[in-house]
């Protein structure tokens, strides 16, 4: 009867035994995989952490623009707890318009983004302010966020960047394979409490890379500074600077005013419209029409010309500034004095023709190459299409447009000896675009500049001890349509320093569309040789005939 | 019990066997939490790691804003720097008791 007993119990057992290890069989054998994938999905976090976007640095390597750690904040509607708590805190804190937020807080769905790309001290704010009120249902995503730490400094050309990361304008645009990166993949094991278990790396992803500019942050903020305070001062709408190392072409400040500010937003400002946009270069260009005639030999230092205003042309009546004439001089001293019919002169002897070519060489009419998009090549006819009119007042920079970069360019050449090269924004290697005229020419007409300077109508950029040379200008603006119409002005002045042996060109332009009364002598002018003087009391630049030891005397 | 053939060095040997198990066993079992712990310390360390990290770099970030040559500028402006003006500076010549 006890062993009867005792087979049944053990009967029993070897029956539960084997139900057991069948269910075991079952779960773990034949759904392994079911269970498998269920527990991952309630134990298991894949997270995608963005790469940090590449940093543009100026040449000096300091950061001009990166990504900064930020938080996307969203929230899970159906989960959400004191939803007026939260309105109130996303109109205190983040500063959301009382309608907008509620738009977001009380619509229906799992997901709403309520704010991306949200300061790291503020979302951290904003998430314990909603720990306190009890506020359940919102969801902090890790991201970046683009940073200027110069400011508004050199915007134009950095560019934005999307709230994605993506970039939308200027260099952030042109180079956005290069800086974007690939997003680090992480999986998290979590306990039941959703405290992390244990943490690996499916994939490192990899940064982007880090771009570096010729730019010097330092003489950028100094020629930003300058155009703020005359666009401030005159009755300017709007001016540019560019500064070349003519030797290399590397491009040391492109500036504007007024410029985008990432604070107060203006996406039309966002235009580099040193680049982009064309006037016409007014008395500037008769420097280079010198050059040209200089260079075939068309001119001497001694010869003199009439100065006397107006001067007929097939019929047209050329004036000198304020119609004023002056007695027969040389060329040295028609730049100075910048006379208009002595530069008419100049070119008649050169012709349309060769002072095409000329132009030509020197890069106007088609584009510098700079690394920024939106670049013109400006306006310049064929030479079939010029009139005797075209000629003449071509020699003080009518009828053909020029962009900052493509007069800086040109003054460069002239600063290097006559070799063109490549402005460019990125170090690397020297592009030489080719020879515009003669060393010594150019020699001669940096002599005439510098003379221009220190005794002419370039007077007001002066500095002195730096030997700077160079040629103003103030030309019409001619609106589409409409011609040239009172009170729309462009100035600008081209300069170089020291004349012997150039190491830096500066083009300033100043325009408005307010008043007749707006001249380079008291806008671009005085705005180049501050921009030279800031640069000389920042320890940038030191007079040509500076020593070592000189400096102590 | 044991008379049949199973001497007390068997059932020593045995018993040792069976603590040796057991100990591994229990080894195995603790090491297993340990290093369980450790998994979970280190991948809350990571993430503390990977957060103080971004701390780090807003903390850089605002103290590059505070050196920008604007910010600056506007700081050495509100403490009364201003550049030269040099209309109103005057010079005040100081004779010696020769009159040089």
């Amino acid at each position: 009867m006890a062993i009867r007993r005792a087979s049944l119990v053990f009967l029993f057992l070897a029956l539960v035994g084997l139900a057991i290890l069948a269910r075991l069989f079952q779960l773990q054998v034949l759904e392994y995989r079911d269970w498998a994938a269920l527990a991952q999905a309630i134990q298991e976090d894949v997270i995608e952490i963005p790469s940090r976007r590449g940093t543009i640095y100026d040449r000096n390597g300091i950061p001009l623009s990166y990504d900064i750690p930020a938080y996307s904040i969203a929230v899970d509607n159906y989960h959400l707890t004191n939803p007026e708590l939260l309105v109130e805190l996303l109109v205190w804190e983040l500063g959301m318009d009382q309608g907008e937020a509620k738009e977001k807080v009380y619509r229906t769905g799992y997901f709403t983004w309520l704010a991306r790309n949200v300061d790291l001290d503020v979302a951290e704010r904003f998430r314990s302010l909603a720990q306190a009120r009890k506020i359940r249902g919102l969801l902090f995503f890790p991201t970046w966020k683009r940073a200027y730490p110069q400011g508004a400094s050199a915007m134009e050309v950095l560019g934005l960047v999307g709230v994605d990361g993506d970039g939308l304008s200027g260099l952030e645009l042109l180079f956005d394979a290069v800086l974007r990166g690939k997003p680090r993949v992480v999986r998290i094991l979590r306990a039941a409490d959703g405290s992390p278990y244990d943490l690996w790396e499916e994939d490192p992803g990899s940064p982007g890379q880090d771009l570096r500019l010729t730019l010097d942050s330092r003489i950028q903020w100094i020629c930003e500074a300058e155009l703020d305070e005359t666009v401030r001062t005159t009755p300017a709408d709007r001016g540019c600077a560019v500064i070349l190392d003519p030797r290399t072409g590397e491009v040391l400040a492109l500036a504007q005013s007024p410029r985008y500010d990432p604070k107060n937003p203006d996406i039309a400002l966002l235009k580099p419209w040193a680049v982009t946009d064309v006037f016409e270069p007014g008395s500037t260009f008769k420097g280079l029409v010198a050059l040209a005639a200089w260079d075939l030999g068309l001119v001497s230092e001694t010869e003199t010309f009439d100065g006397s205003s107006p001067r007929v042309v097939a019929g047209v009546a050329i004036k000198n500034a304020q119609n004023k004439s002056y007695p027969p001089l040389n060329l040295q001293d028609a730049l100075a004095q910048s006379v208009n019919t002595v530069l008419v002169q100049v070119a008649q002897r050169v012709g349309t023709s060769k002072l095409y070519e000329y132009l030509r060489r020197m890069g106007f009419g088609e584009l510098t190459g700079i690394e920024l998009p939106g670049e013109v090549a400006g306006l310049l006819r064929p030479p079939e299409k010029w009139t005797e009119v075209d000629l003449a007042v071509s020699s003080f920079g009518q009828s053909v447009g020029v962009t900052a970069i493509q007069l800086a360019a040109a003054y460069a050449a002239l600063s290097n000896d006559g070799i063109l090269v490549r402005p460019h924004l990125l170090p690397g290697e020297v592009e030489v675009r080719g020879a515009v005229a003669k060393p010594s020419s150019c020699k001669k007409i940096r002599e005439f500049l510098g003379y221009a300077v220190n005794t002419g109508t370039g007077s007001p950029a002066k500095v002195p001890g730096f030997n700077v040379g160079g040629k103003s200008g103030t030309a019409q603006i001619a609106l589409p349509g409409q011609g040239y119409v009172p009170g729309y002005i462009t100035t600008a002045m081209a300069a170089f320093f020291p004349w012997e042996s150039p190491q830096y060109t500066i083009v300033v332009v100043y325009q408005t569309s307010k008043t007749e009364d707006f001249w380079s002598g008291t806008t671009a002018v005085p705005s180049a040789g501050r921009i030279i003087r800031a640069m000389a009391e920042m320890g940038l630049v030191y007079p040509p005939e500076t020593t070592a030891l000189g400096r102590s005397g | 019990m044991f008379s049949g053939g199973w001497d007390k060095r068997a059932v020593f040997l045995l018993l040792l066997l069976g603590a040796l198990v057991a100990g591994l066993v229990f080894l195995y079992l603790w090491q297993g939490t340990v290093l369980a712990r450790l998994r979970a310390e280190r991948a809350a360390l990571a993430l503390s790691l990977e957060e103080l990290r971004r701390q780090s770099l807003f903390l850089e970030h605002q103290l590059r804003e505070a050196y920008a040559p604007e910010t600056l500028s506007e700081r050495a402006r509100a403490l009364g720097m201003g550049p030269v003006d040099l209309s109103r500076i005057h010079y005040l010549v100081i004779e010696d008791e020769d009159g040089h």
